[in-house]
């Protein structure tokens, strides 16, 4: 006989929880009950018009006390209350912007055209008449100390194998492209200031701000460029425009990005603020802006869609850069101009991300930019140019690999002309 | 010890599926959603407010639901995370007056998806739509919104709407409603077939061979969808499908139950699709909560 509890084979608990759940949801179905109250002609009154005027007291919830000791200002509401909010929208052009339309589109903005293949004739000439055969040896232990020997080492960006995209790569450490770019320009421009004769030397100025608005066909546009290496001299350019050139800007046409408009890619804003803003000061003895060196650092320069960054974007970028430093400097010389200027403004551009150059100048004849008729401003480049192939520890070995001398050549012209 | 979890759960091992959300233990009370309605279980994106070209941040989800959490699906989880392009589905253009003319600047492909996703500009304004099988950059592209009283000579990459394309047009990214953005052929390499005219509806064939019923003024761009070699390369190897975010899976495989393999059956009827009015019911609960 069993004396304990006789145990059940299946758990009922299981199966009572397991019918509440299979039954506990019930679909009201409607029934024709109440049209058939309705038929009979006795009233149907919703519940929920009885109850409405019913206010149901709730009971007021204390405010928890803020945390003054860890409060922290919320950040402002990006609204049309925010003090830098102005309704008109403004296409920025900031320092690391590159144009999706490249080139083209930036012709297009600075209403600029090549006239000549290559440098102007006059800078062709004196770049063949330069003699830099000493120099050489310096530039290359130059490049090799802002390559290899600069003591920085920061992580650089992670290696990334298309074909092999699970694989990672070992950390890479070594110096900033930043870094990198700055060391390798004042080297240069220092051999260049030590090697030419001229008695009245360049100003230099190191990340000068240029900020500067413009008008084109009802856009505003600003542009607020850091001019990584601005060199000033006292007197302005003379124009680098022959008069066959001049002369030839009505016969070449703007380029045409159909269906891409001129602001394509520029960050759109209603937060700006509309200001001029030269690198140096009106007064000072230096104040004609004669070089700038602009650095591609790779890091920085992205497209939004963030795919490679090709090489017309670069020369587009260089364009602007030319040419928004001299809006800022004819506004500086010439105060609000809107149509040609007393004399043209022209300045030098050198882009470089450490081992491709590329020389250009720039000449600011107007600053009527709508249409694409009339007087426009001019443009030089030159294709790009490799200072050198390879520059690294090889096997250990610091190595510099195919040195090209053409790049020094044109450093020094651009700088002493 | 013996499990009490039924054999079919076990051998599936997929939680909420077409018998109704079975949950893992039988103690909670908890039910989850079905697979298979249109919710990523594999990533989630925070899209921001307006929309943008840059590529966004992905957050891998591992076959949980977004919105609790809990685990759906098995077999998802890890893979390389690729940044998310934001495709434009819809291609609205003008009803009257000339189309509107967008350039093909660059063809990306994404992590995302099998397909391609083509950069285009026009004016001011840049987007991601899926690429079609012959888009290289430098294309012109329209798109219109008008139905002429003869069809339109369909040109690849272009997107009219059904009844401006002649009959046996092959188009893909095709509307279910009109104005709310493309709903079939989306994948690498599909697309649907405009069968017949049937009054003021537009018979087109699917992808899957089904036929739908769709109304005349649902957009769908020319062509097939980019990639059409995607589904005939195979994944190669396990590290690969790990890589795609698959976990390591263990399929039971039975001859002969009748359960496995590929089923031939005949196609359903022309399905209208119509956006239907479907009732309010109230539903109540019941627990048996003594608190």
């Amino acid at each position: 006989m069993r004396l304990t509890h006789s145990l059940w084979k299946q758990h009922l608990g299981r199966m009572a929880k397991k019918n509440w759940k299979a039954h506990g949801k019930k679909v009201i179905q409607e029934s024709d009950e109440l049209k058939n109250l309705e038929q009979l002609g006795l009233p149907v009154i919703d519940i929920n018009e009885v109850v409405k005027d019913m206010k149901i007291v709730e009971r007021v919830k204390e405010e928890e006390p803020k945390d003054l000791k860890h409060w922290v200002e919320p950040p402002p509401v990006m609204n049309n209350l925010h003090p830098l909010y102005k309704a008109r929208q403004c296409y920025m052009h900031k320092n690391n912007t590159v144009l999706i339309g490249g080139l083209d589109q930036a012709k297009i903005i600075a209403k600029a055209v090549e006239v000549k293949d290559g440098l102007p004739k006059m800078l062709e000439e004196k770049i063949e008449q330069l003699n830099v055969a000493d120099m050489h040896k310096l530039v290359k232990r130059s490049i090799l100390a802002s390559h290899v020997f600069d003591a920085q080492q920061v992580k650089l960006p992670k290696l990334h194998d298309p074909s092999r995209p699970a694989w990672q790569f070992p950390r890479v450490y070594g110096i900033s492209d930043q870094r990198r770019n700055y060391l390798l320009c004042e080297k240069l421009v220092q051999l260049s200031n030590s090697w030419s004769q001229k008695s009245s030397a360049l100003f230099a100025v190191n990340n000068g701000r240029c900020v500067v608005p413009i008008e084109k066909e009802g856009d505003l546009i600003q542009f607020d460029l850091t001019l990584n290496m601005a060199l000033l001299s006292s007197v302005p350019h003379e124009k680098f425009s022959s008069q066959e050139e001049e002369e030839n800007i009505y016969k070449i046409d703007l380029p045409d990005i159909y269906p891409l408009k001129h602001t394509v890619s520029c960050e759109k804003t209603h937060f700006y603020e509309s200001k001029d803003i030269f690198p140096v000061n009106k007064f000072s003895k230096f104040s004609h802006l004669h070089t700038i060196i602009i650095h591609h650092n790779e890091t920085q320069i992205k497209n939004l869609h963030e795919t490679k960054v090709l090489e017309g974007q670069l020369v587009g970028r260089c364009l602007l850069h030319g040419f928004a430093a001299a809006v800022s400097q004819a506004r500086q010389l010439f105060g609000e101009v809107e149509k040609e200027l007393p004399f043209p403004v022209s300045i030098q551009c050198i882009q470089t991300d450490g081992r491709l150059f590329d020389f250009s100048i720039f000449q600011l004849n107007t600053l009527d930019l709508n249409g694409s008729e009339g007087m426009k401003n001019m443009f030089w480049v030159l294709p790009r140019l490799e200072l050198f192939s390879l520059c690294a520890y090889d096997e250990g070995r610091p190595t510099l690999q195919g040195y090209n001398p053409e790049v020094l050549k044109n450093f020094m012209a651009f700088c002493t002309h | 010890m013996m499990s009490f979890r039924p054999l079919v759960t076990r051998l599936l091992a997929i939680k909420s599926d077409v018998f109704g959300g079975i949950s893992r233990n039988f103690a909670t009370n908890v039910d989850l959603p079905k697979i298979g309605i249109g919710v990523n279980y594999r990533r989630r994106i925070k899209f921001p407010d307006e929309y943008t070209v840059k590529p966004l941040d992905v957050q891998n989800l591992g076959g949980r639901d977004p919105v609790t959490g809990r685990k759906i699906v098995n077999g998802i989880g890890g893979g390389i995370k690729h940044k998310y392009h934001w495709v434009d589905l819809k291609r609205t253009g003008p009803k009257e007056g000339p189309p509107l003319v967008e350039k093909v600047l660059e063809i990306i492909v994404c992590g995302n998806r099998g397909a391609h996703v083509a950069l285009v500009g026009s004016g001011d304004r840049l987007r991601y739509i899926l690429a079609s099988e012959n888009m290289k950059p430098g294309d012109l592209i329209e798109t219109s919104g008008h139905i002429p009283r003869n069809a339109v000579r369909a040109k690849e990459g272009d997107a009219h709407p059904l009844a401006a394309l002649p009959v046996g047009t092959v188009v893909h990214n095709v509307e279910k409603f009109p104005g709310e953005g493309g709903k079939y052929g989306l994948s690498a390499g599909t697309f649907c077939t405009i069968l017949r005219h049937l009054g003021d509806r537009i018979i087109v064939q699917l992808s899957s061979k089904r036929e739908v019923s769709l109304a005349r003024e649902c957009m769908a761009t020319v062509g097939r969808v980019s990639n059409v070699i995607h589904n005939q390369i195979p994944i190669g190897s396990a590290q690969r499908s790990r890589e795609l975010g698959n976990r390591p899976r263990s399929g039971l495989w039975q001859r002969k139950t009748g359960r496995h393999g590929r089923k031939l059956r005949k196609l359903p009827p022309i399905q209208e699709v119509n956006k239907s009015v479907a009732k309010e019911r109230k539903t109540i609960s019941l627990t048996m909560s003594l608190s």
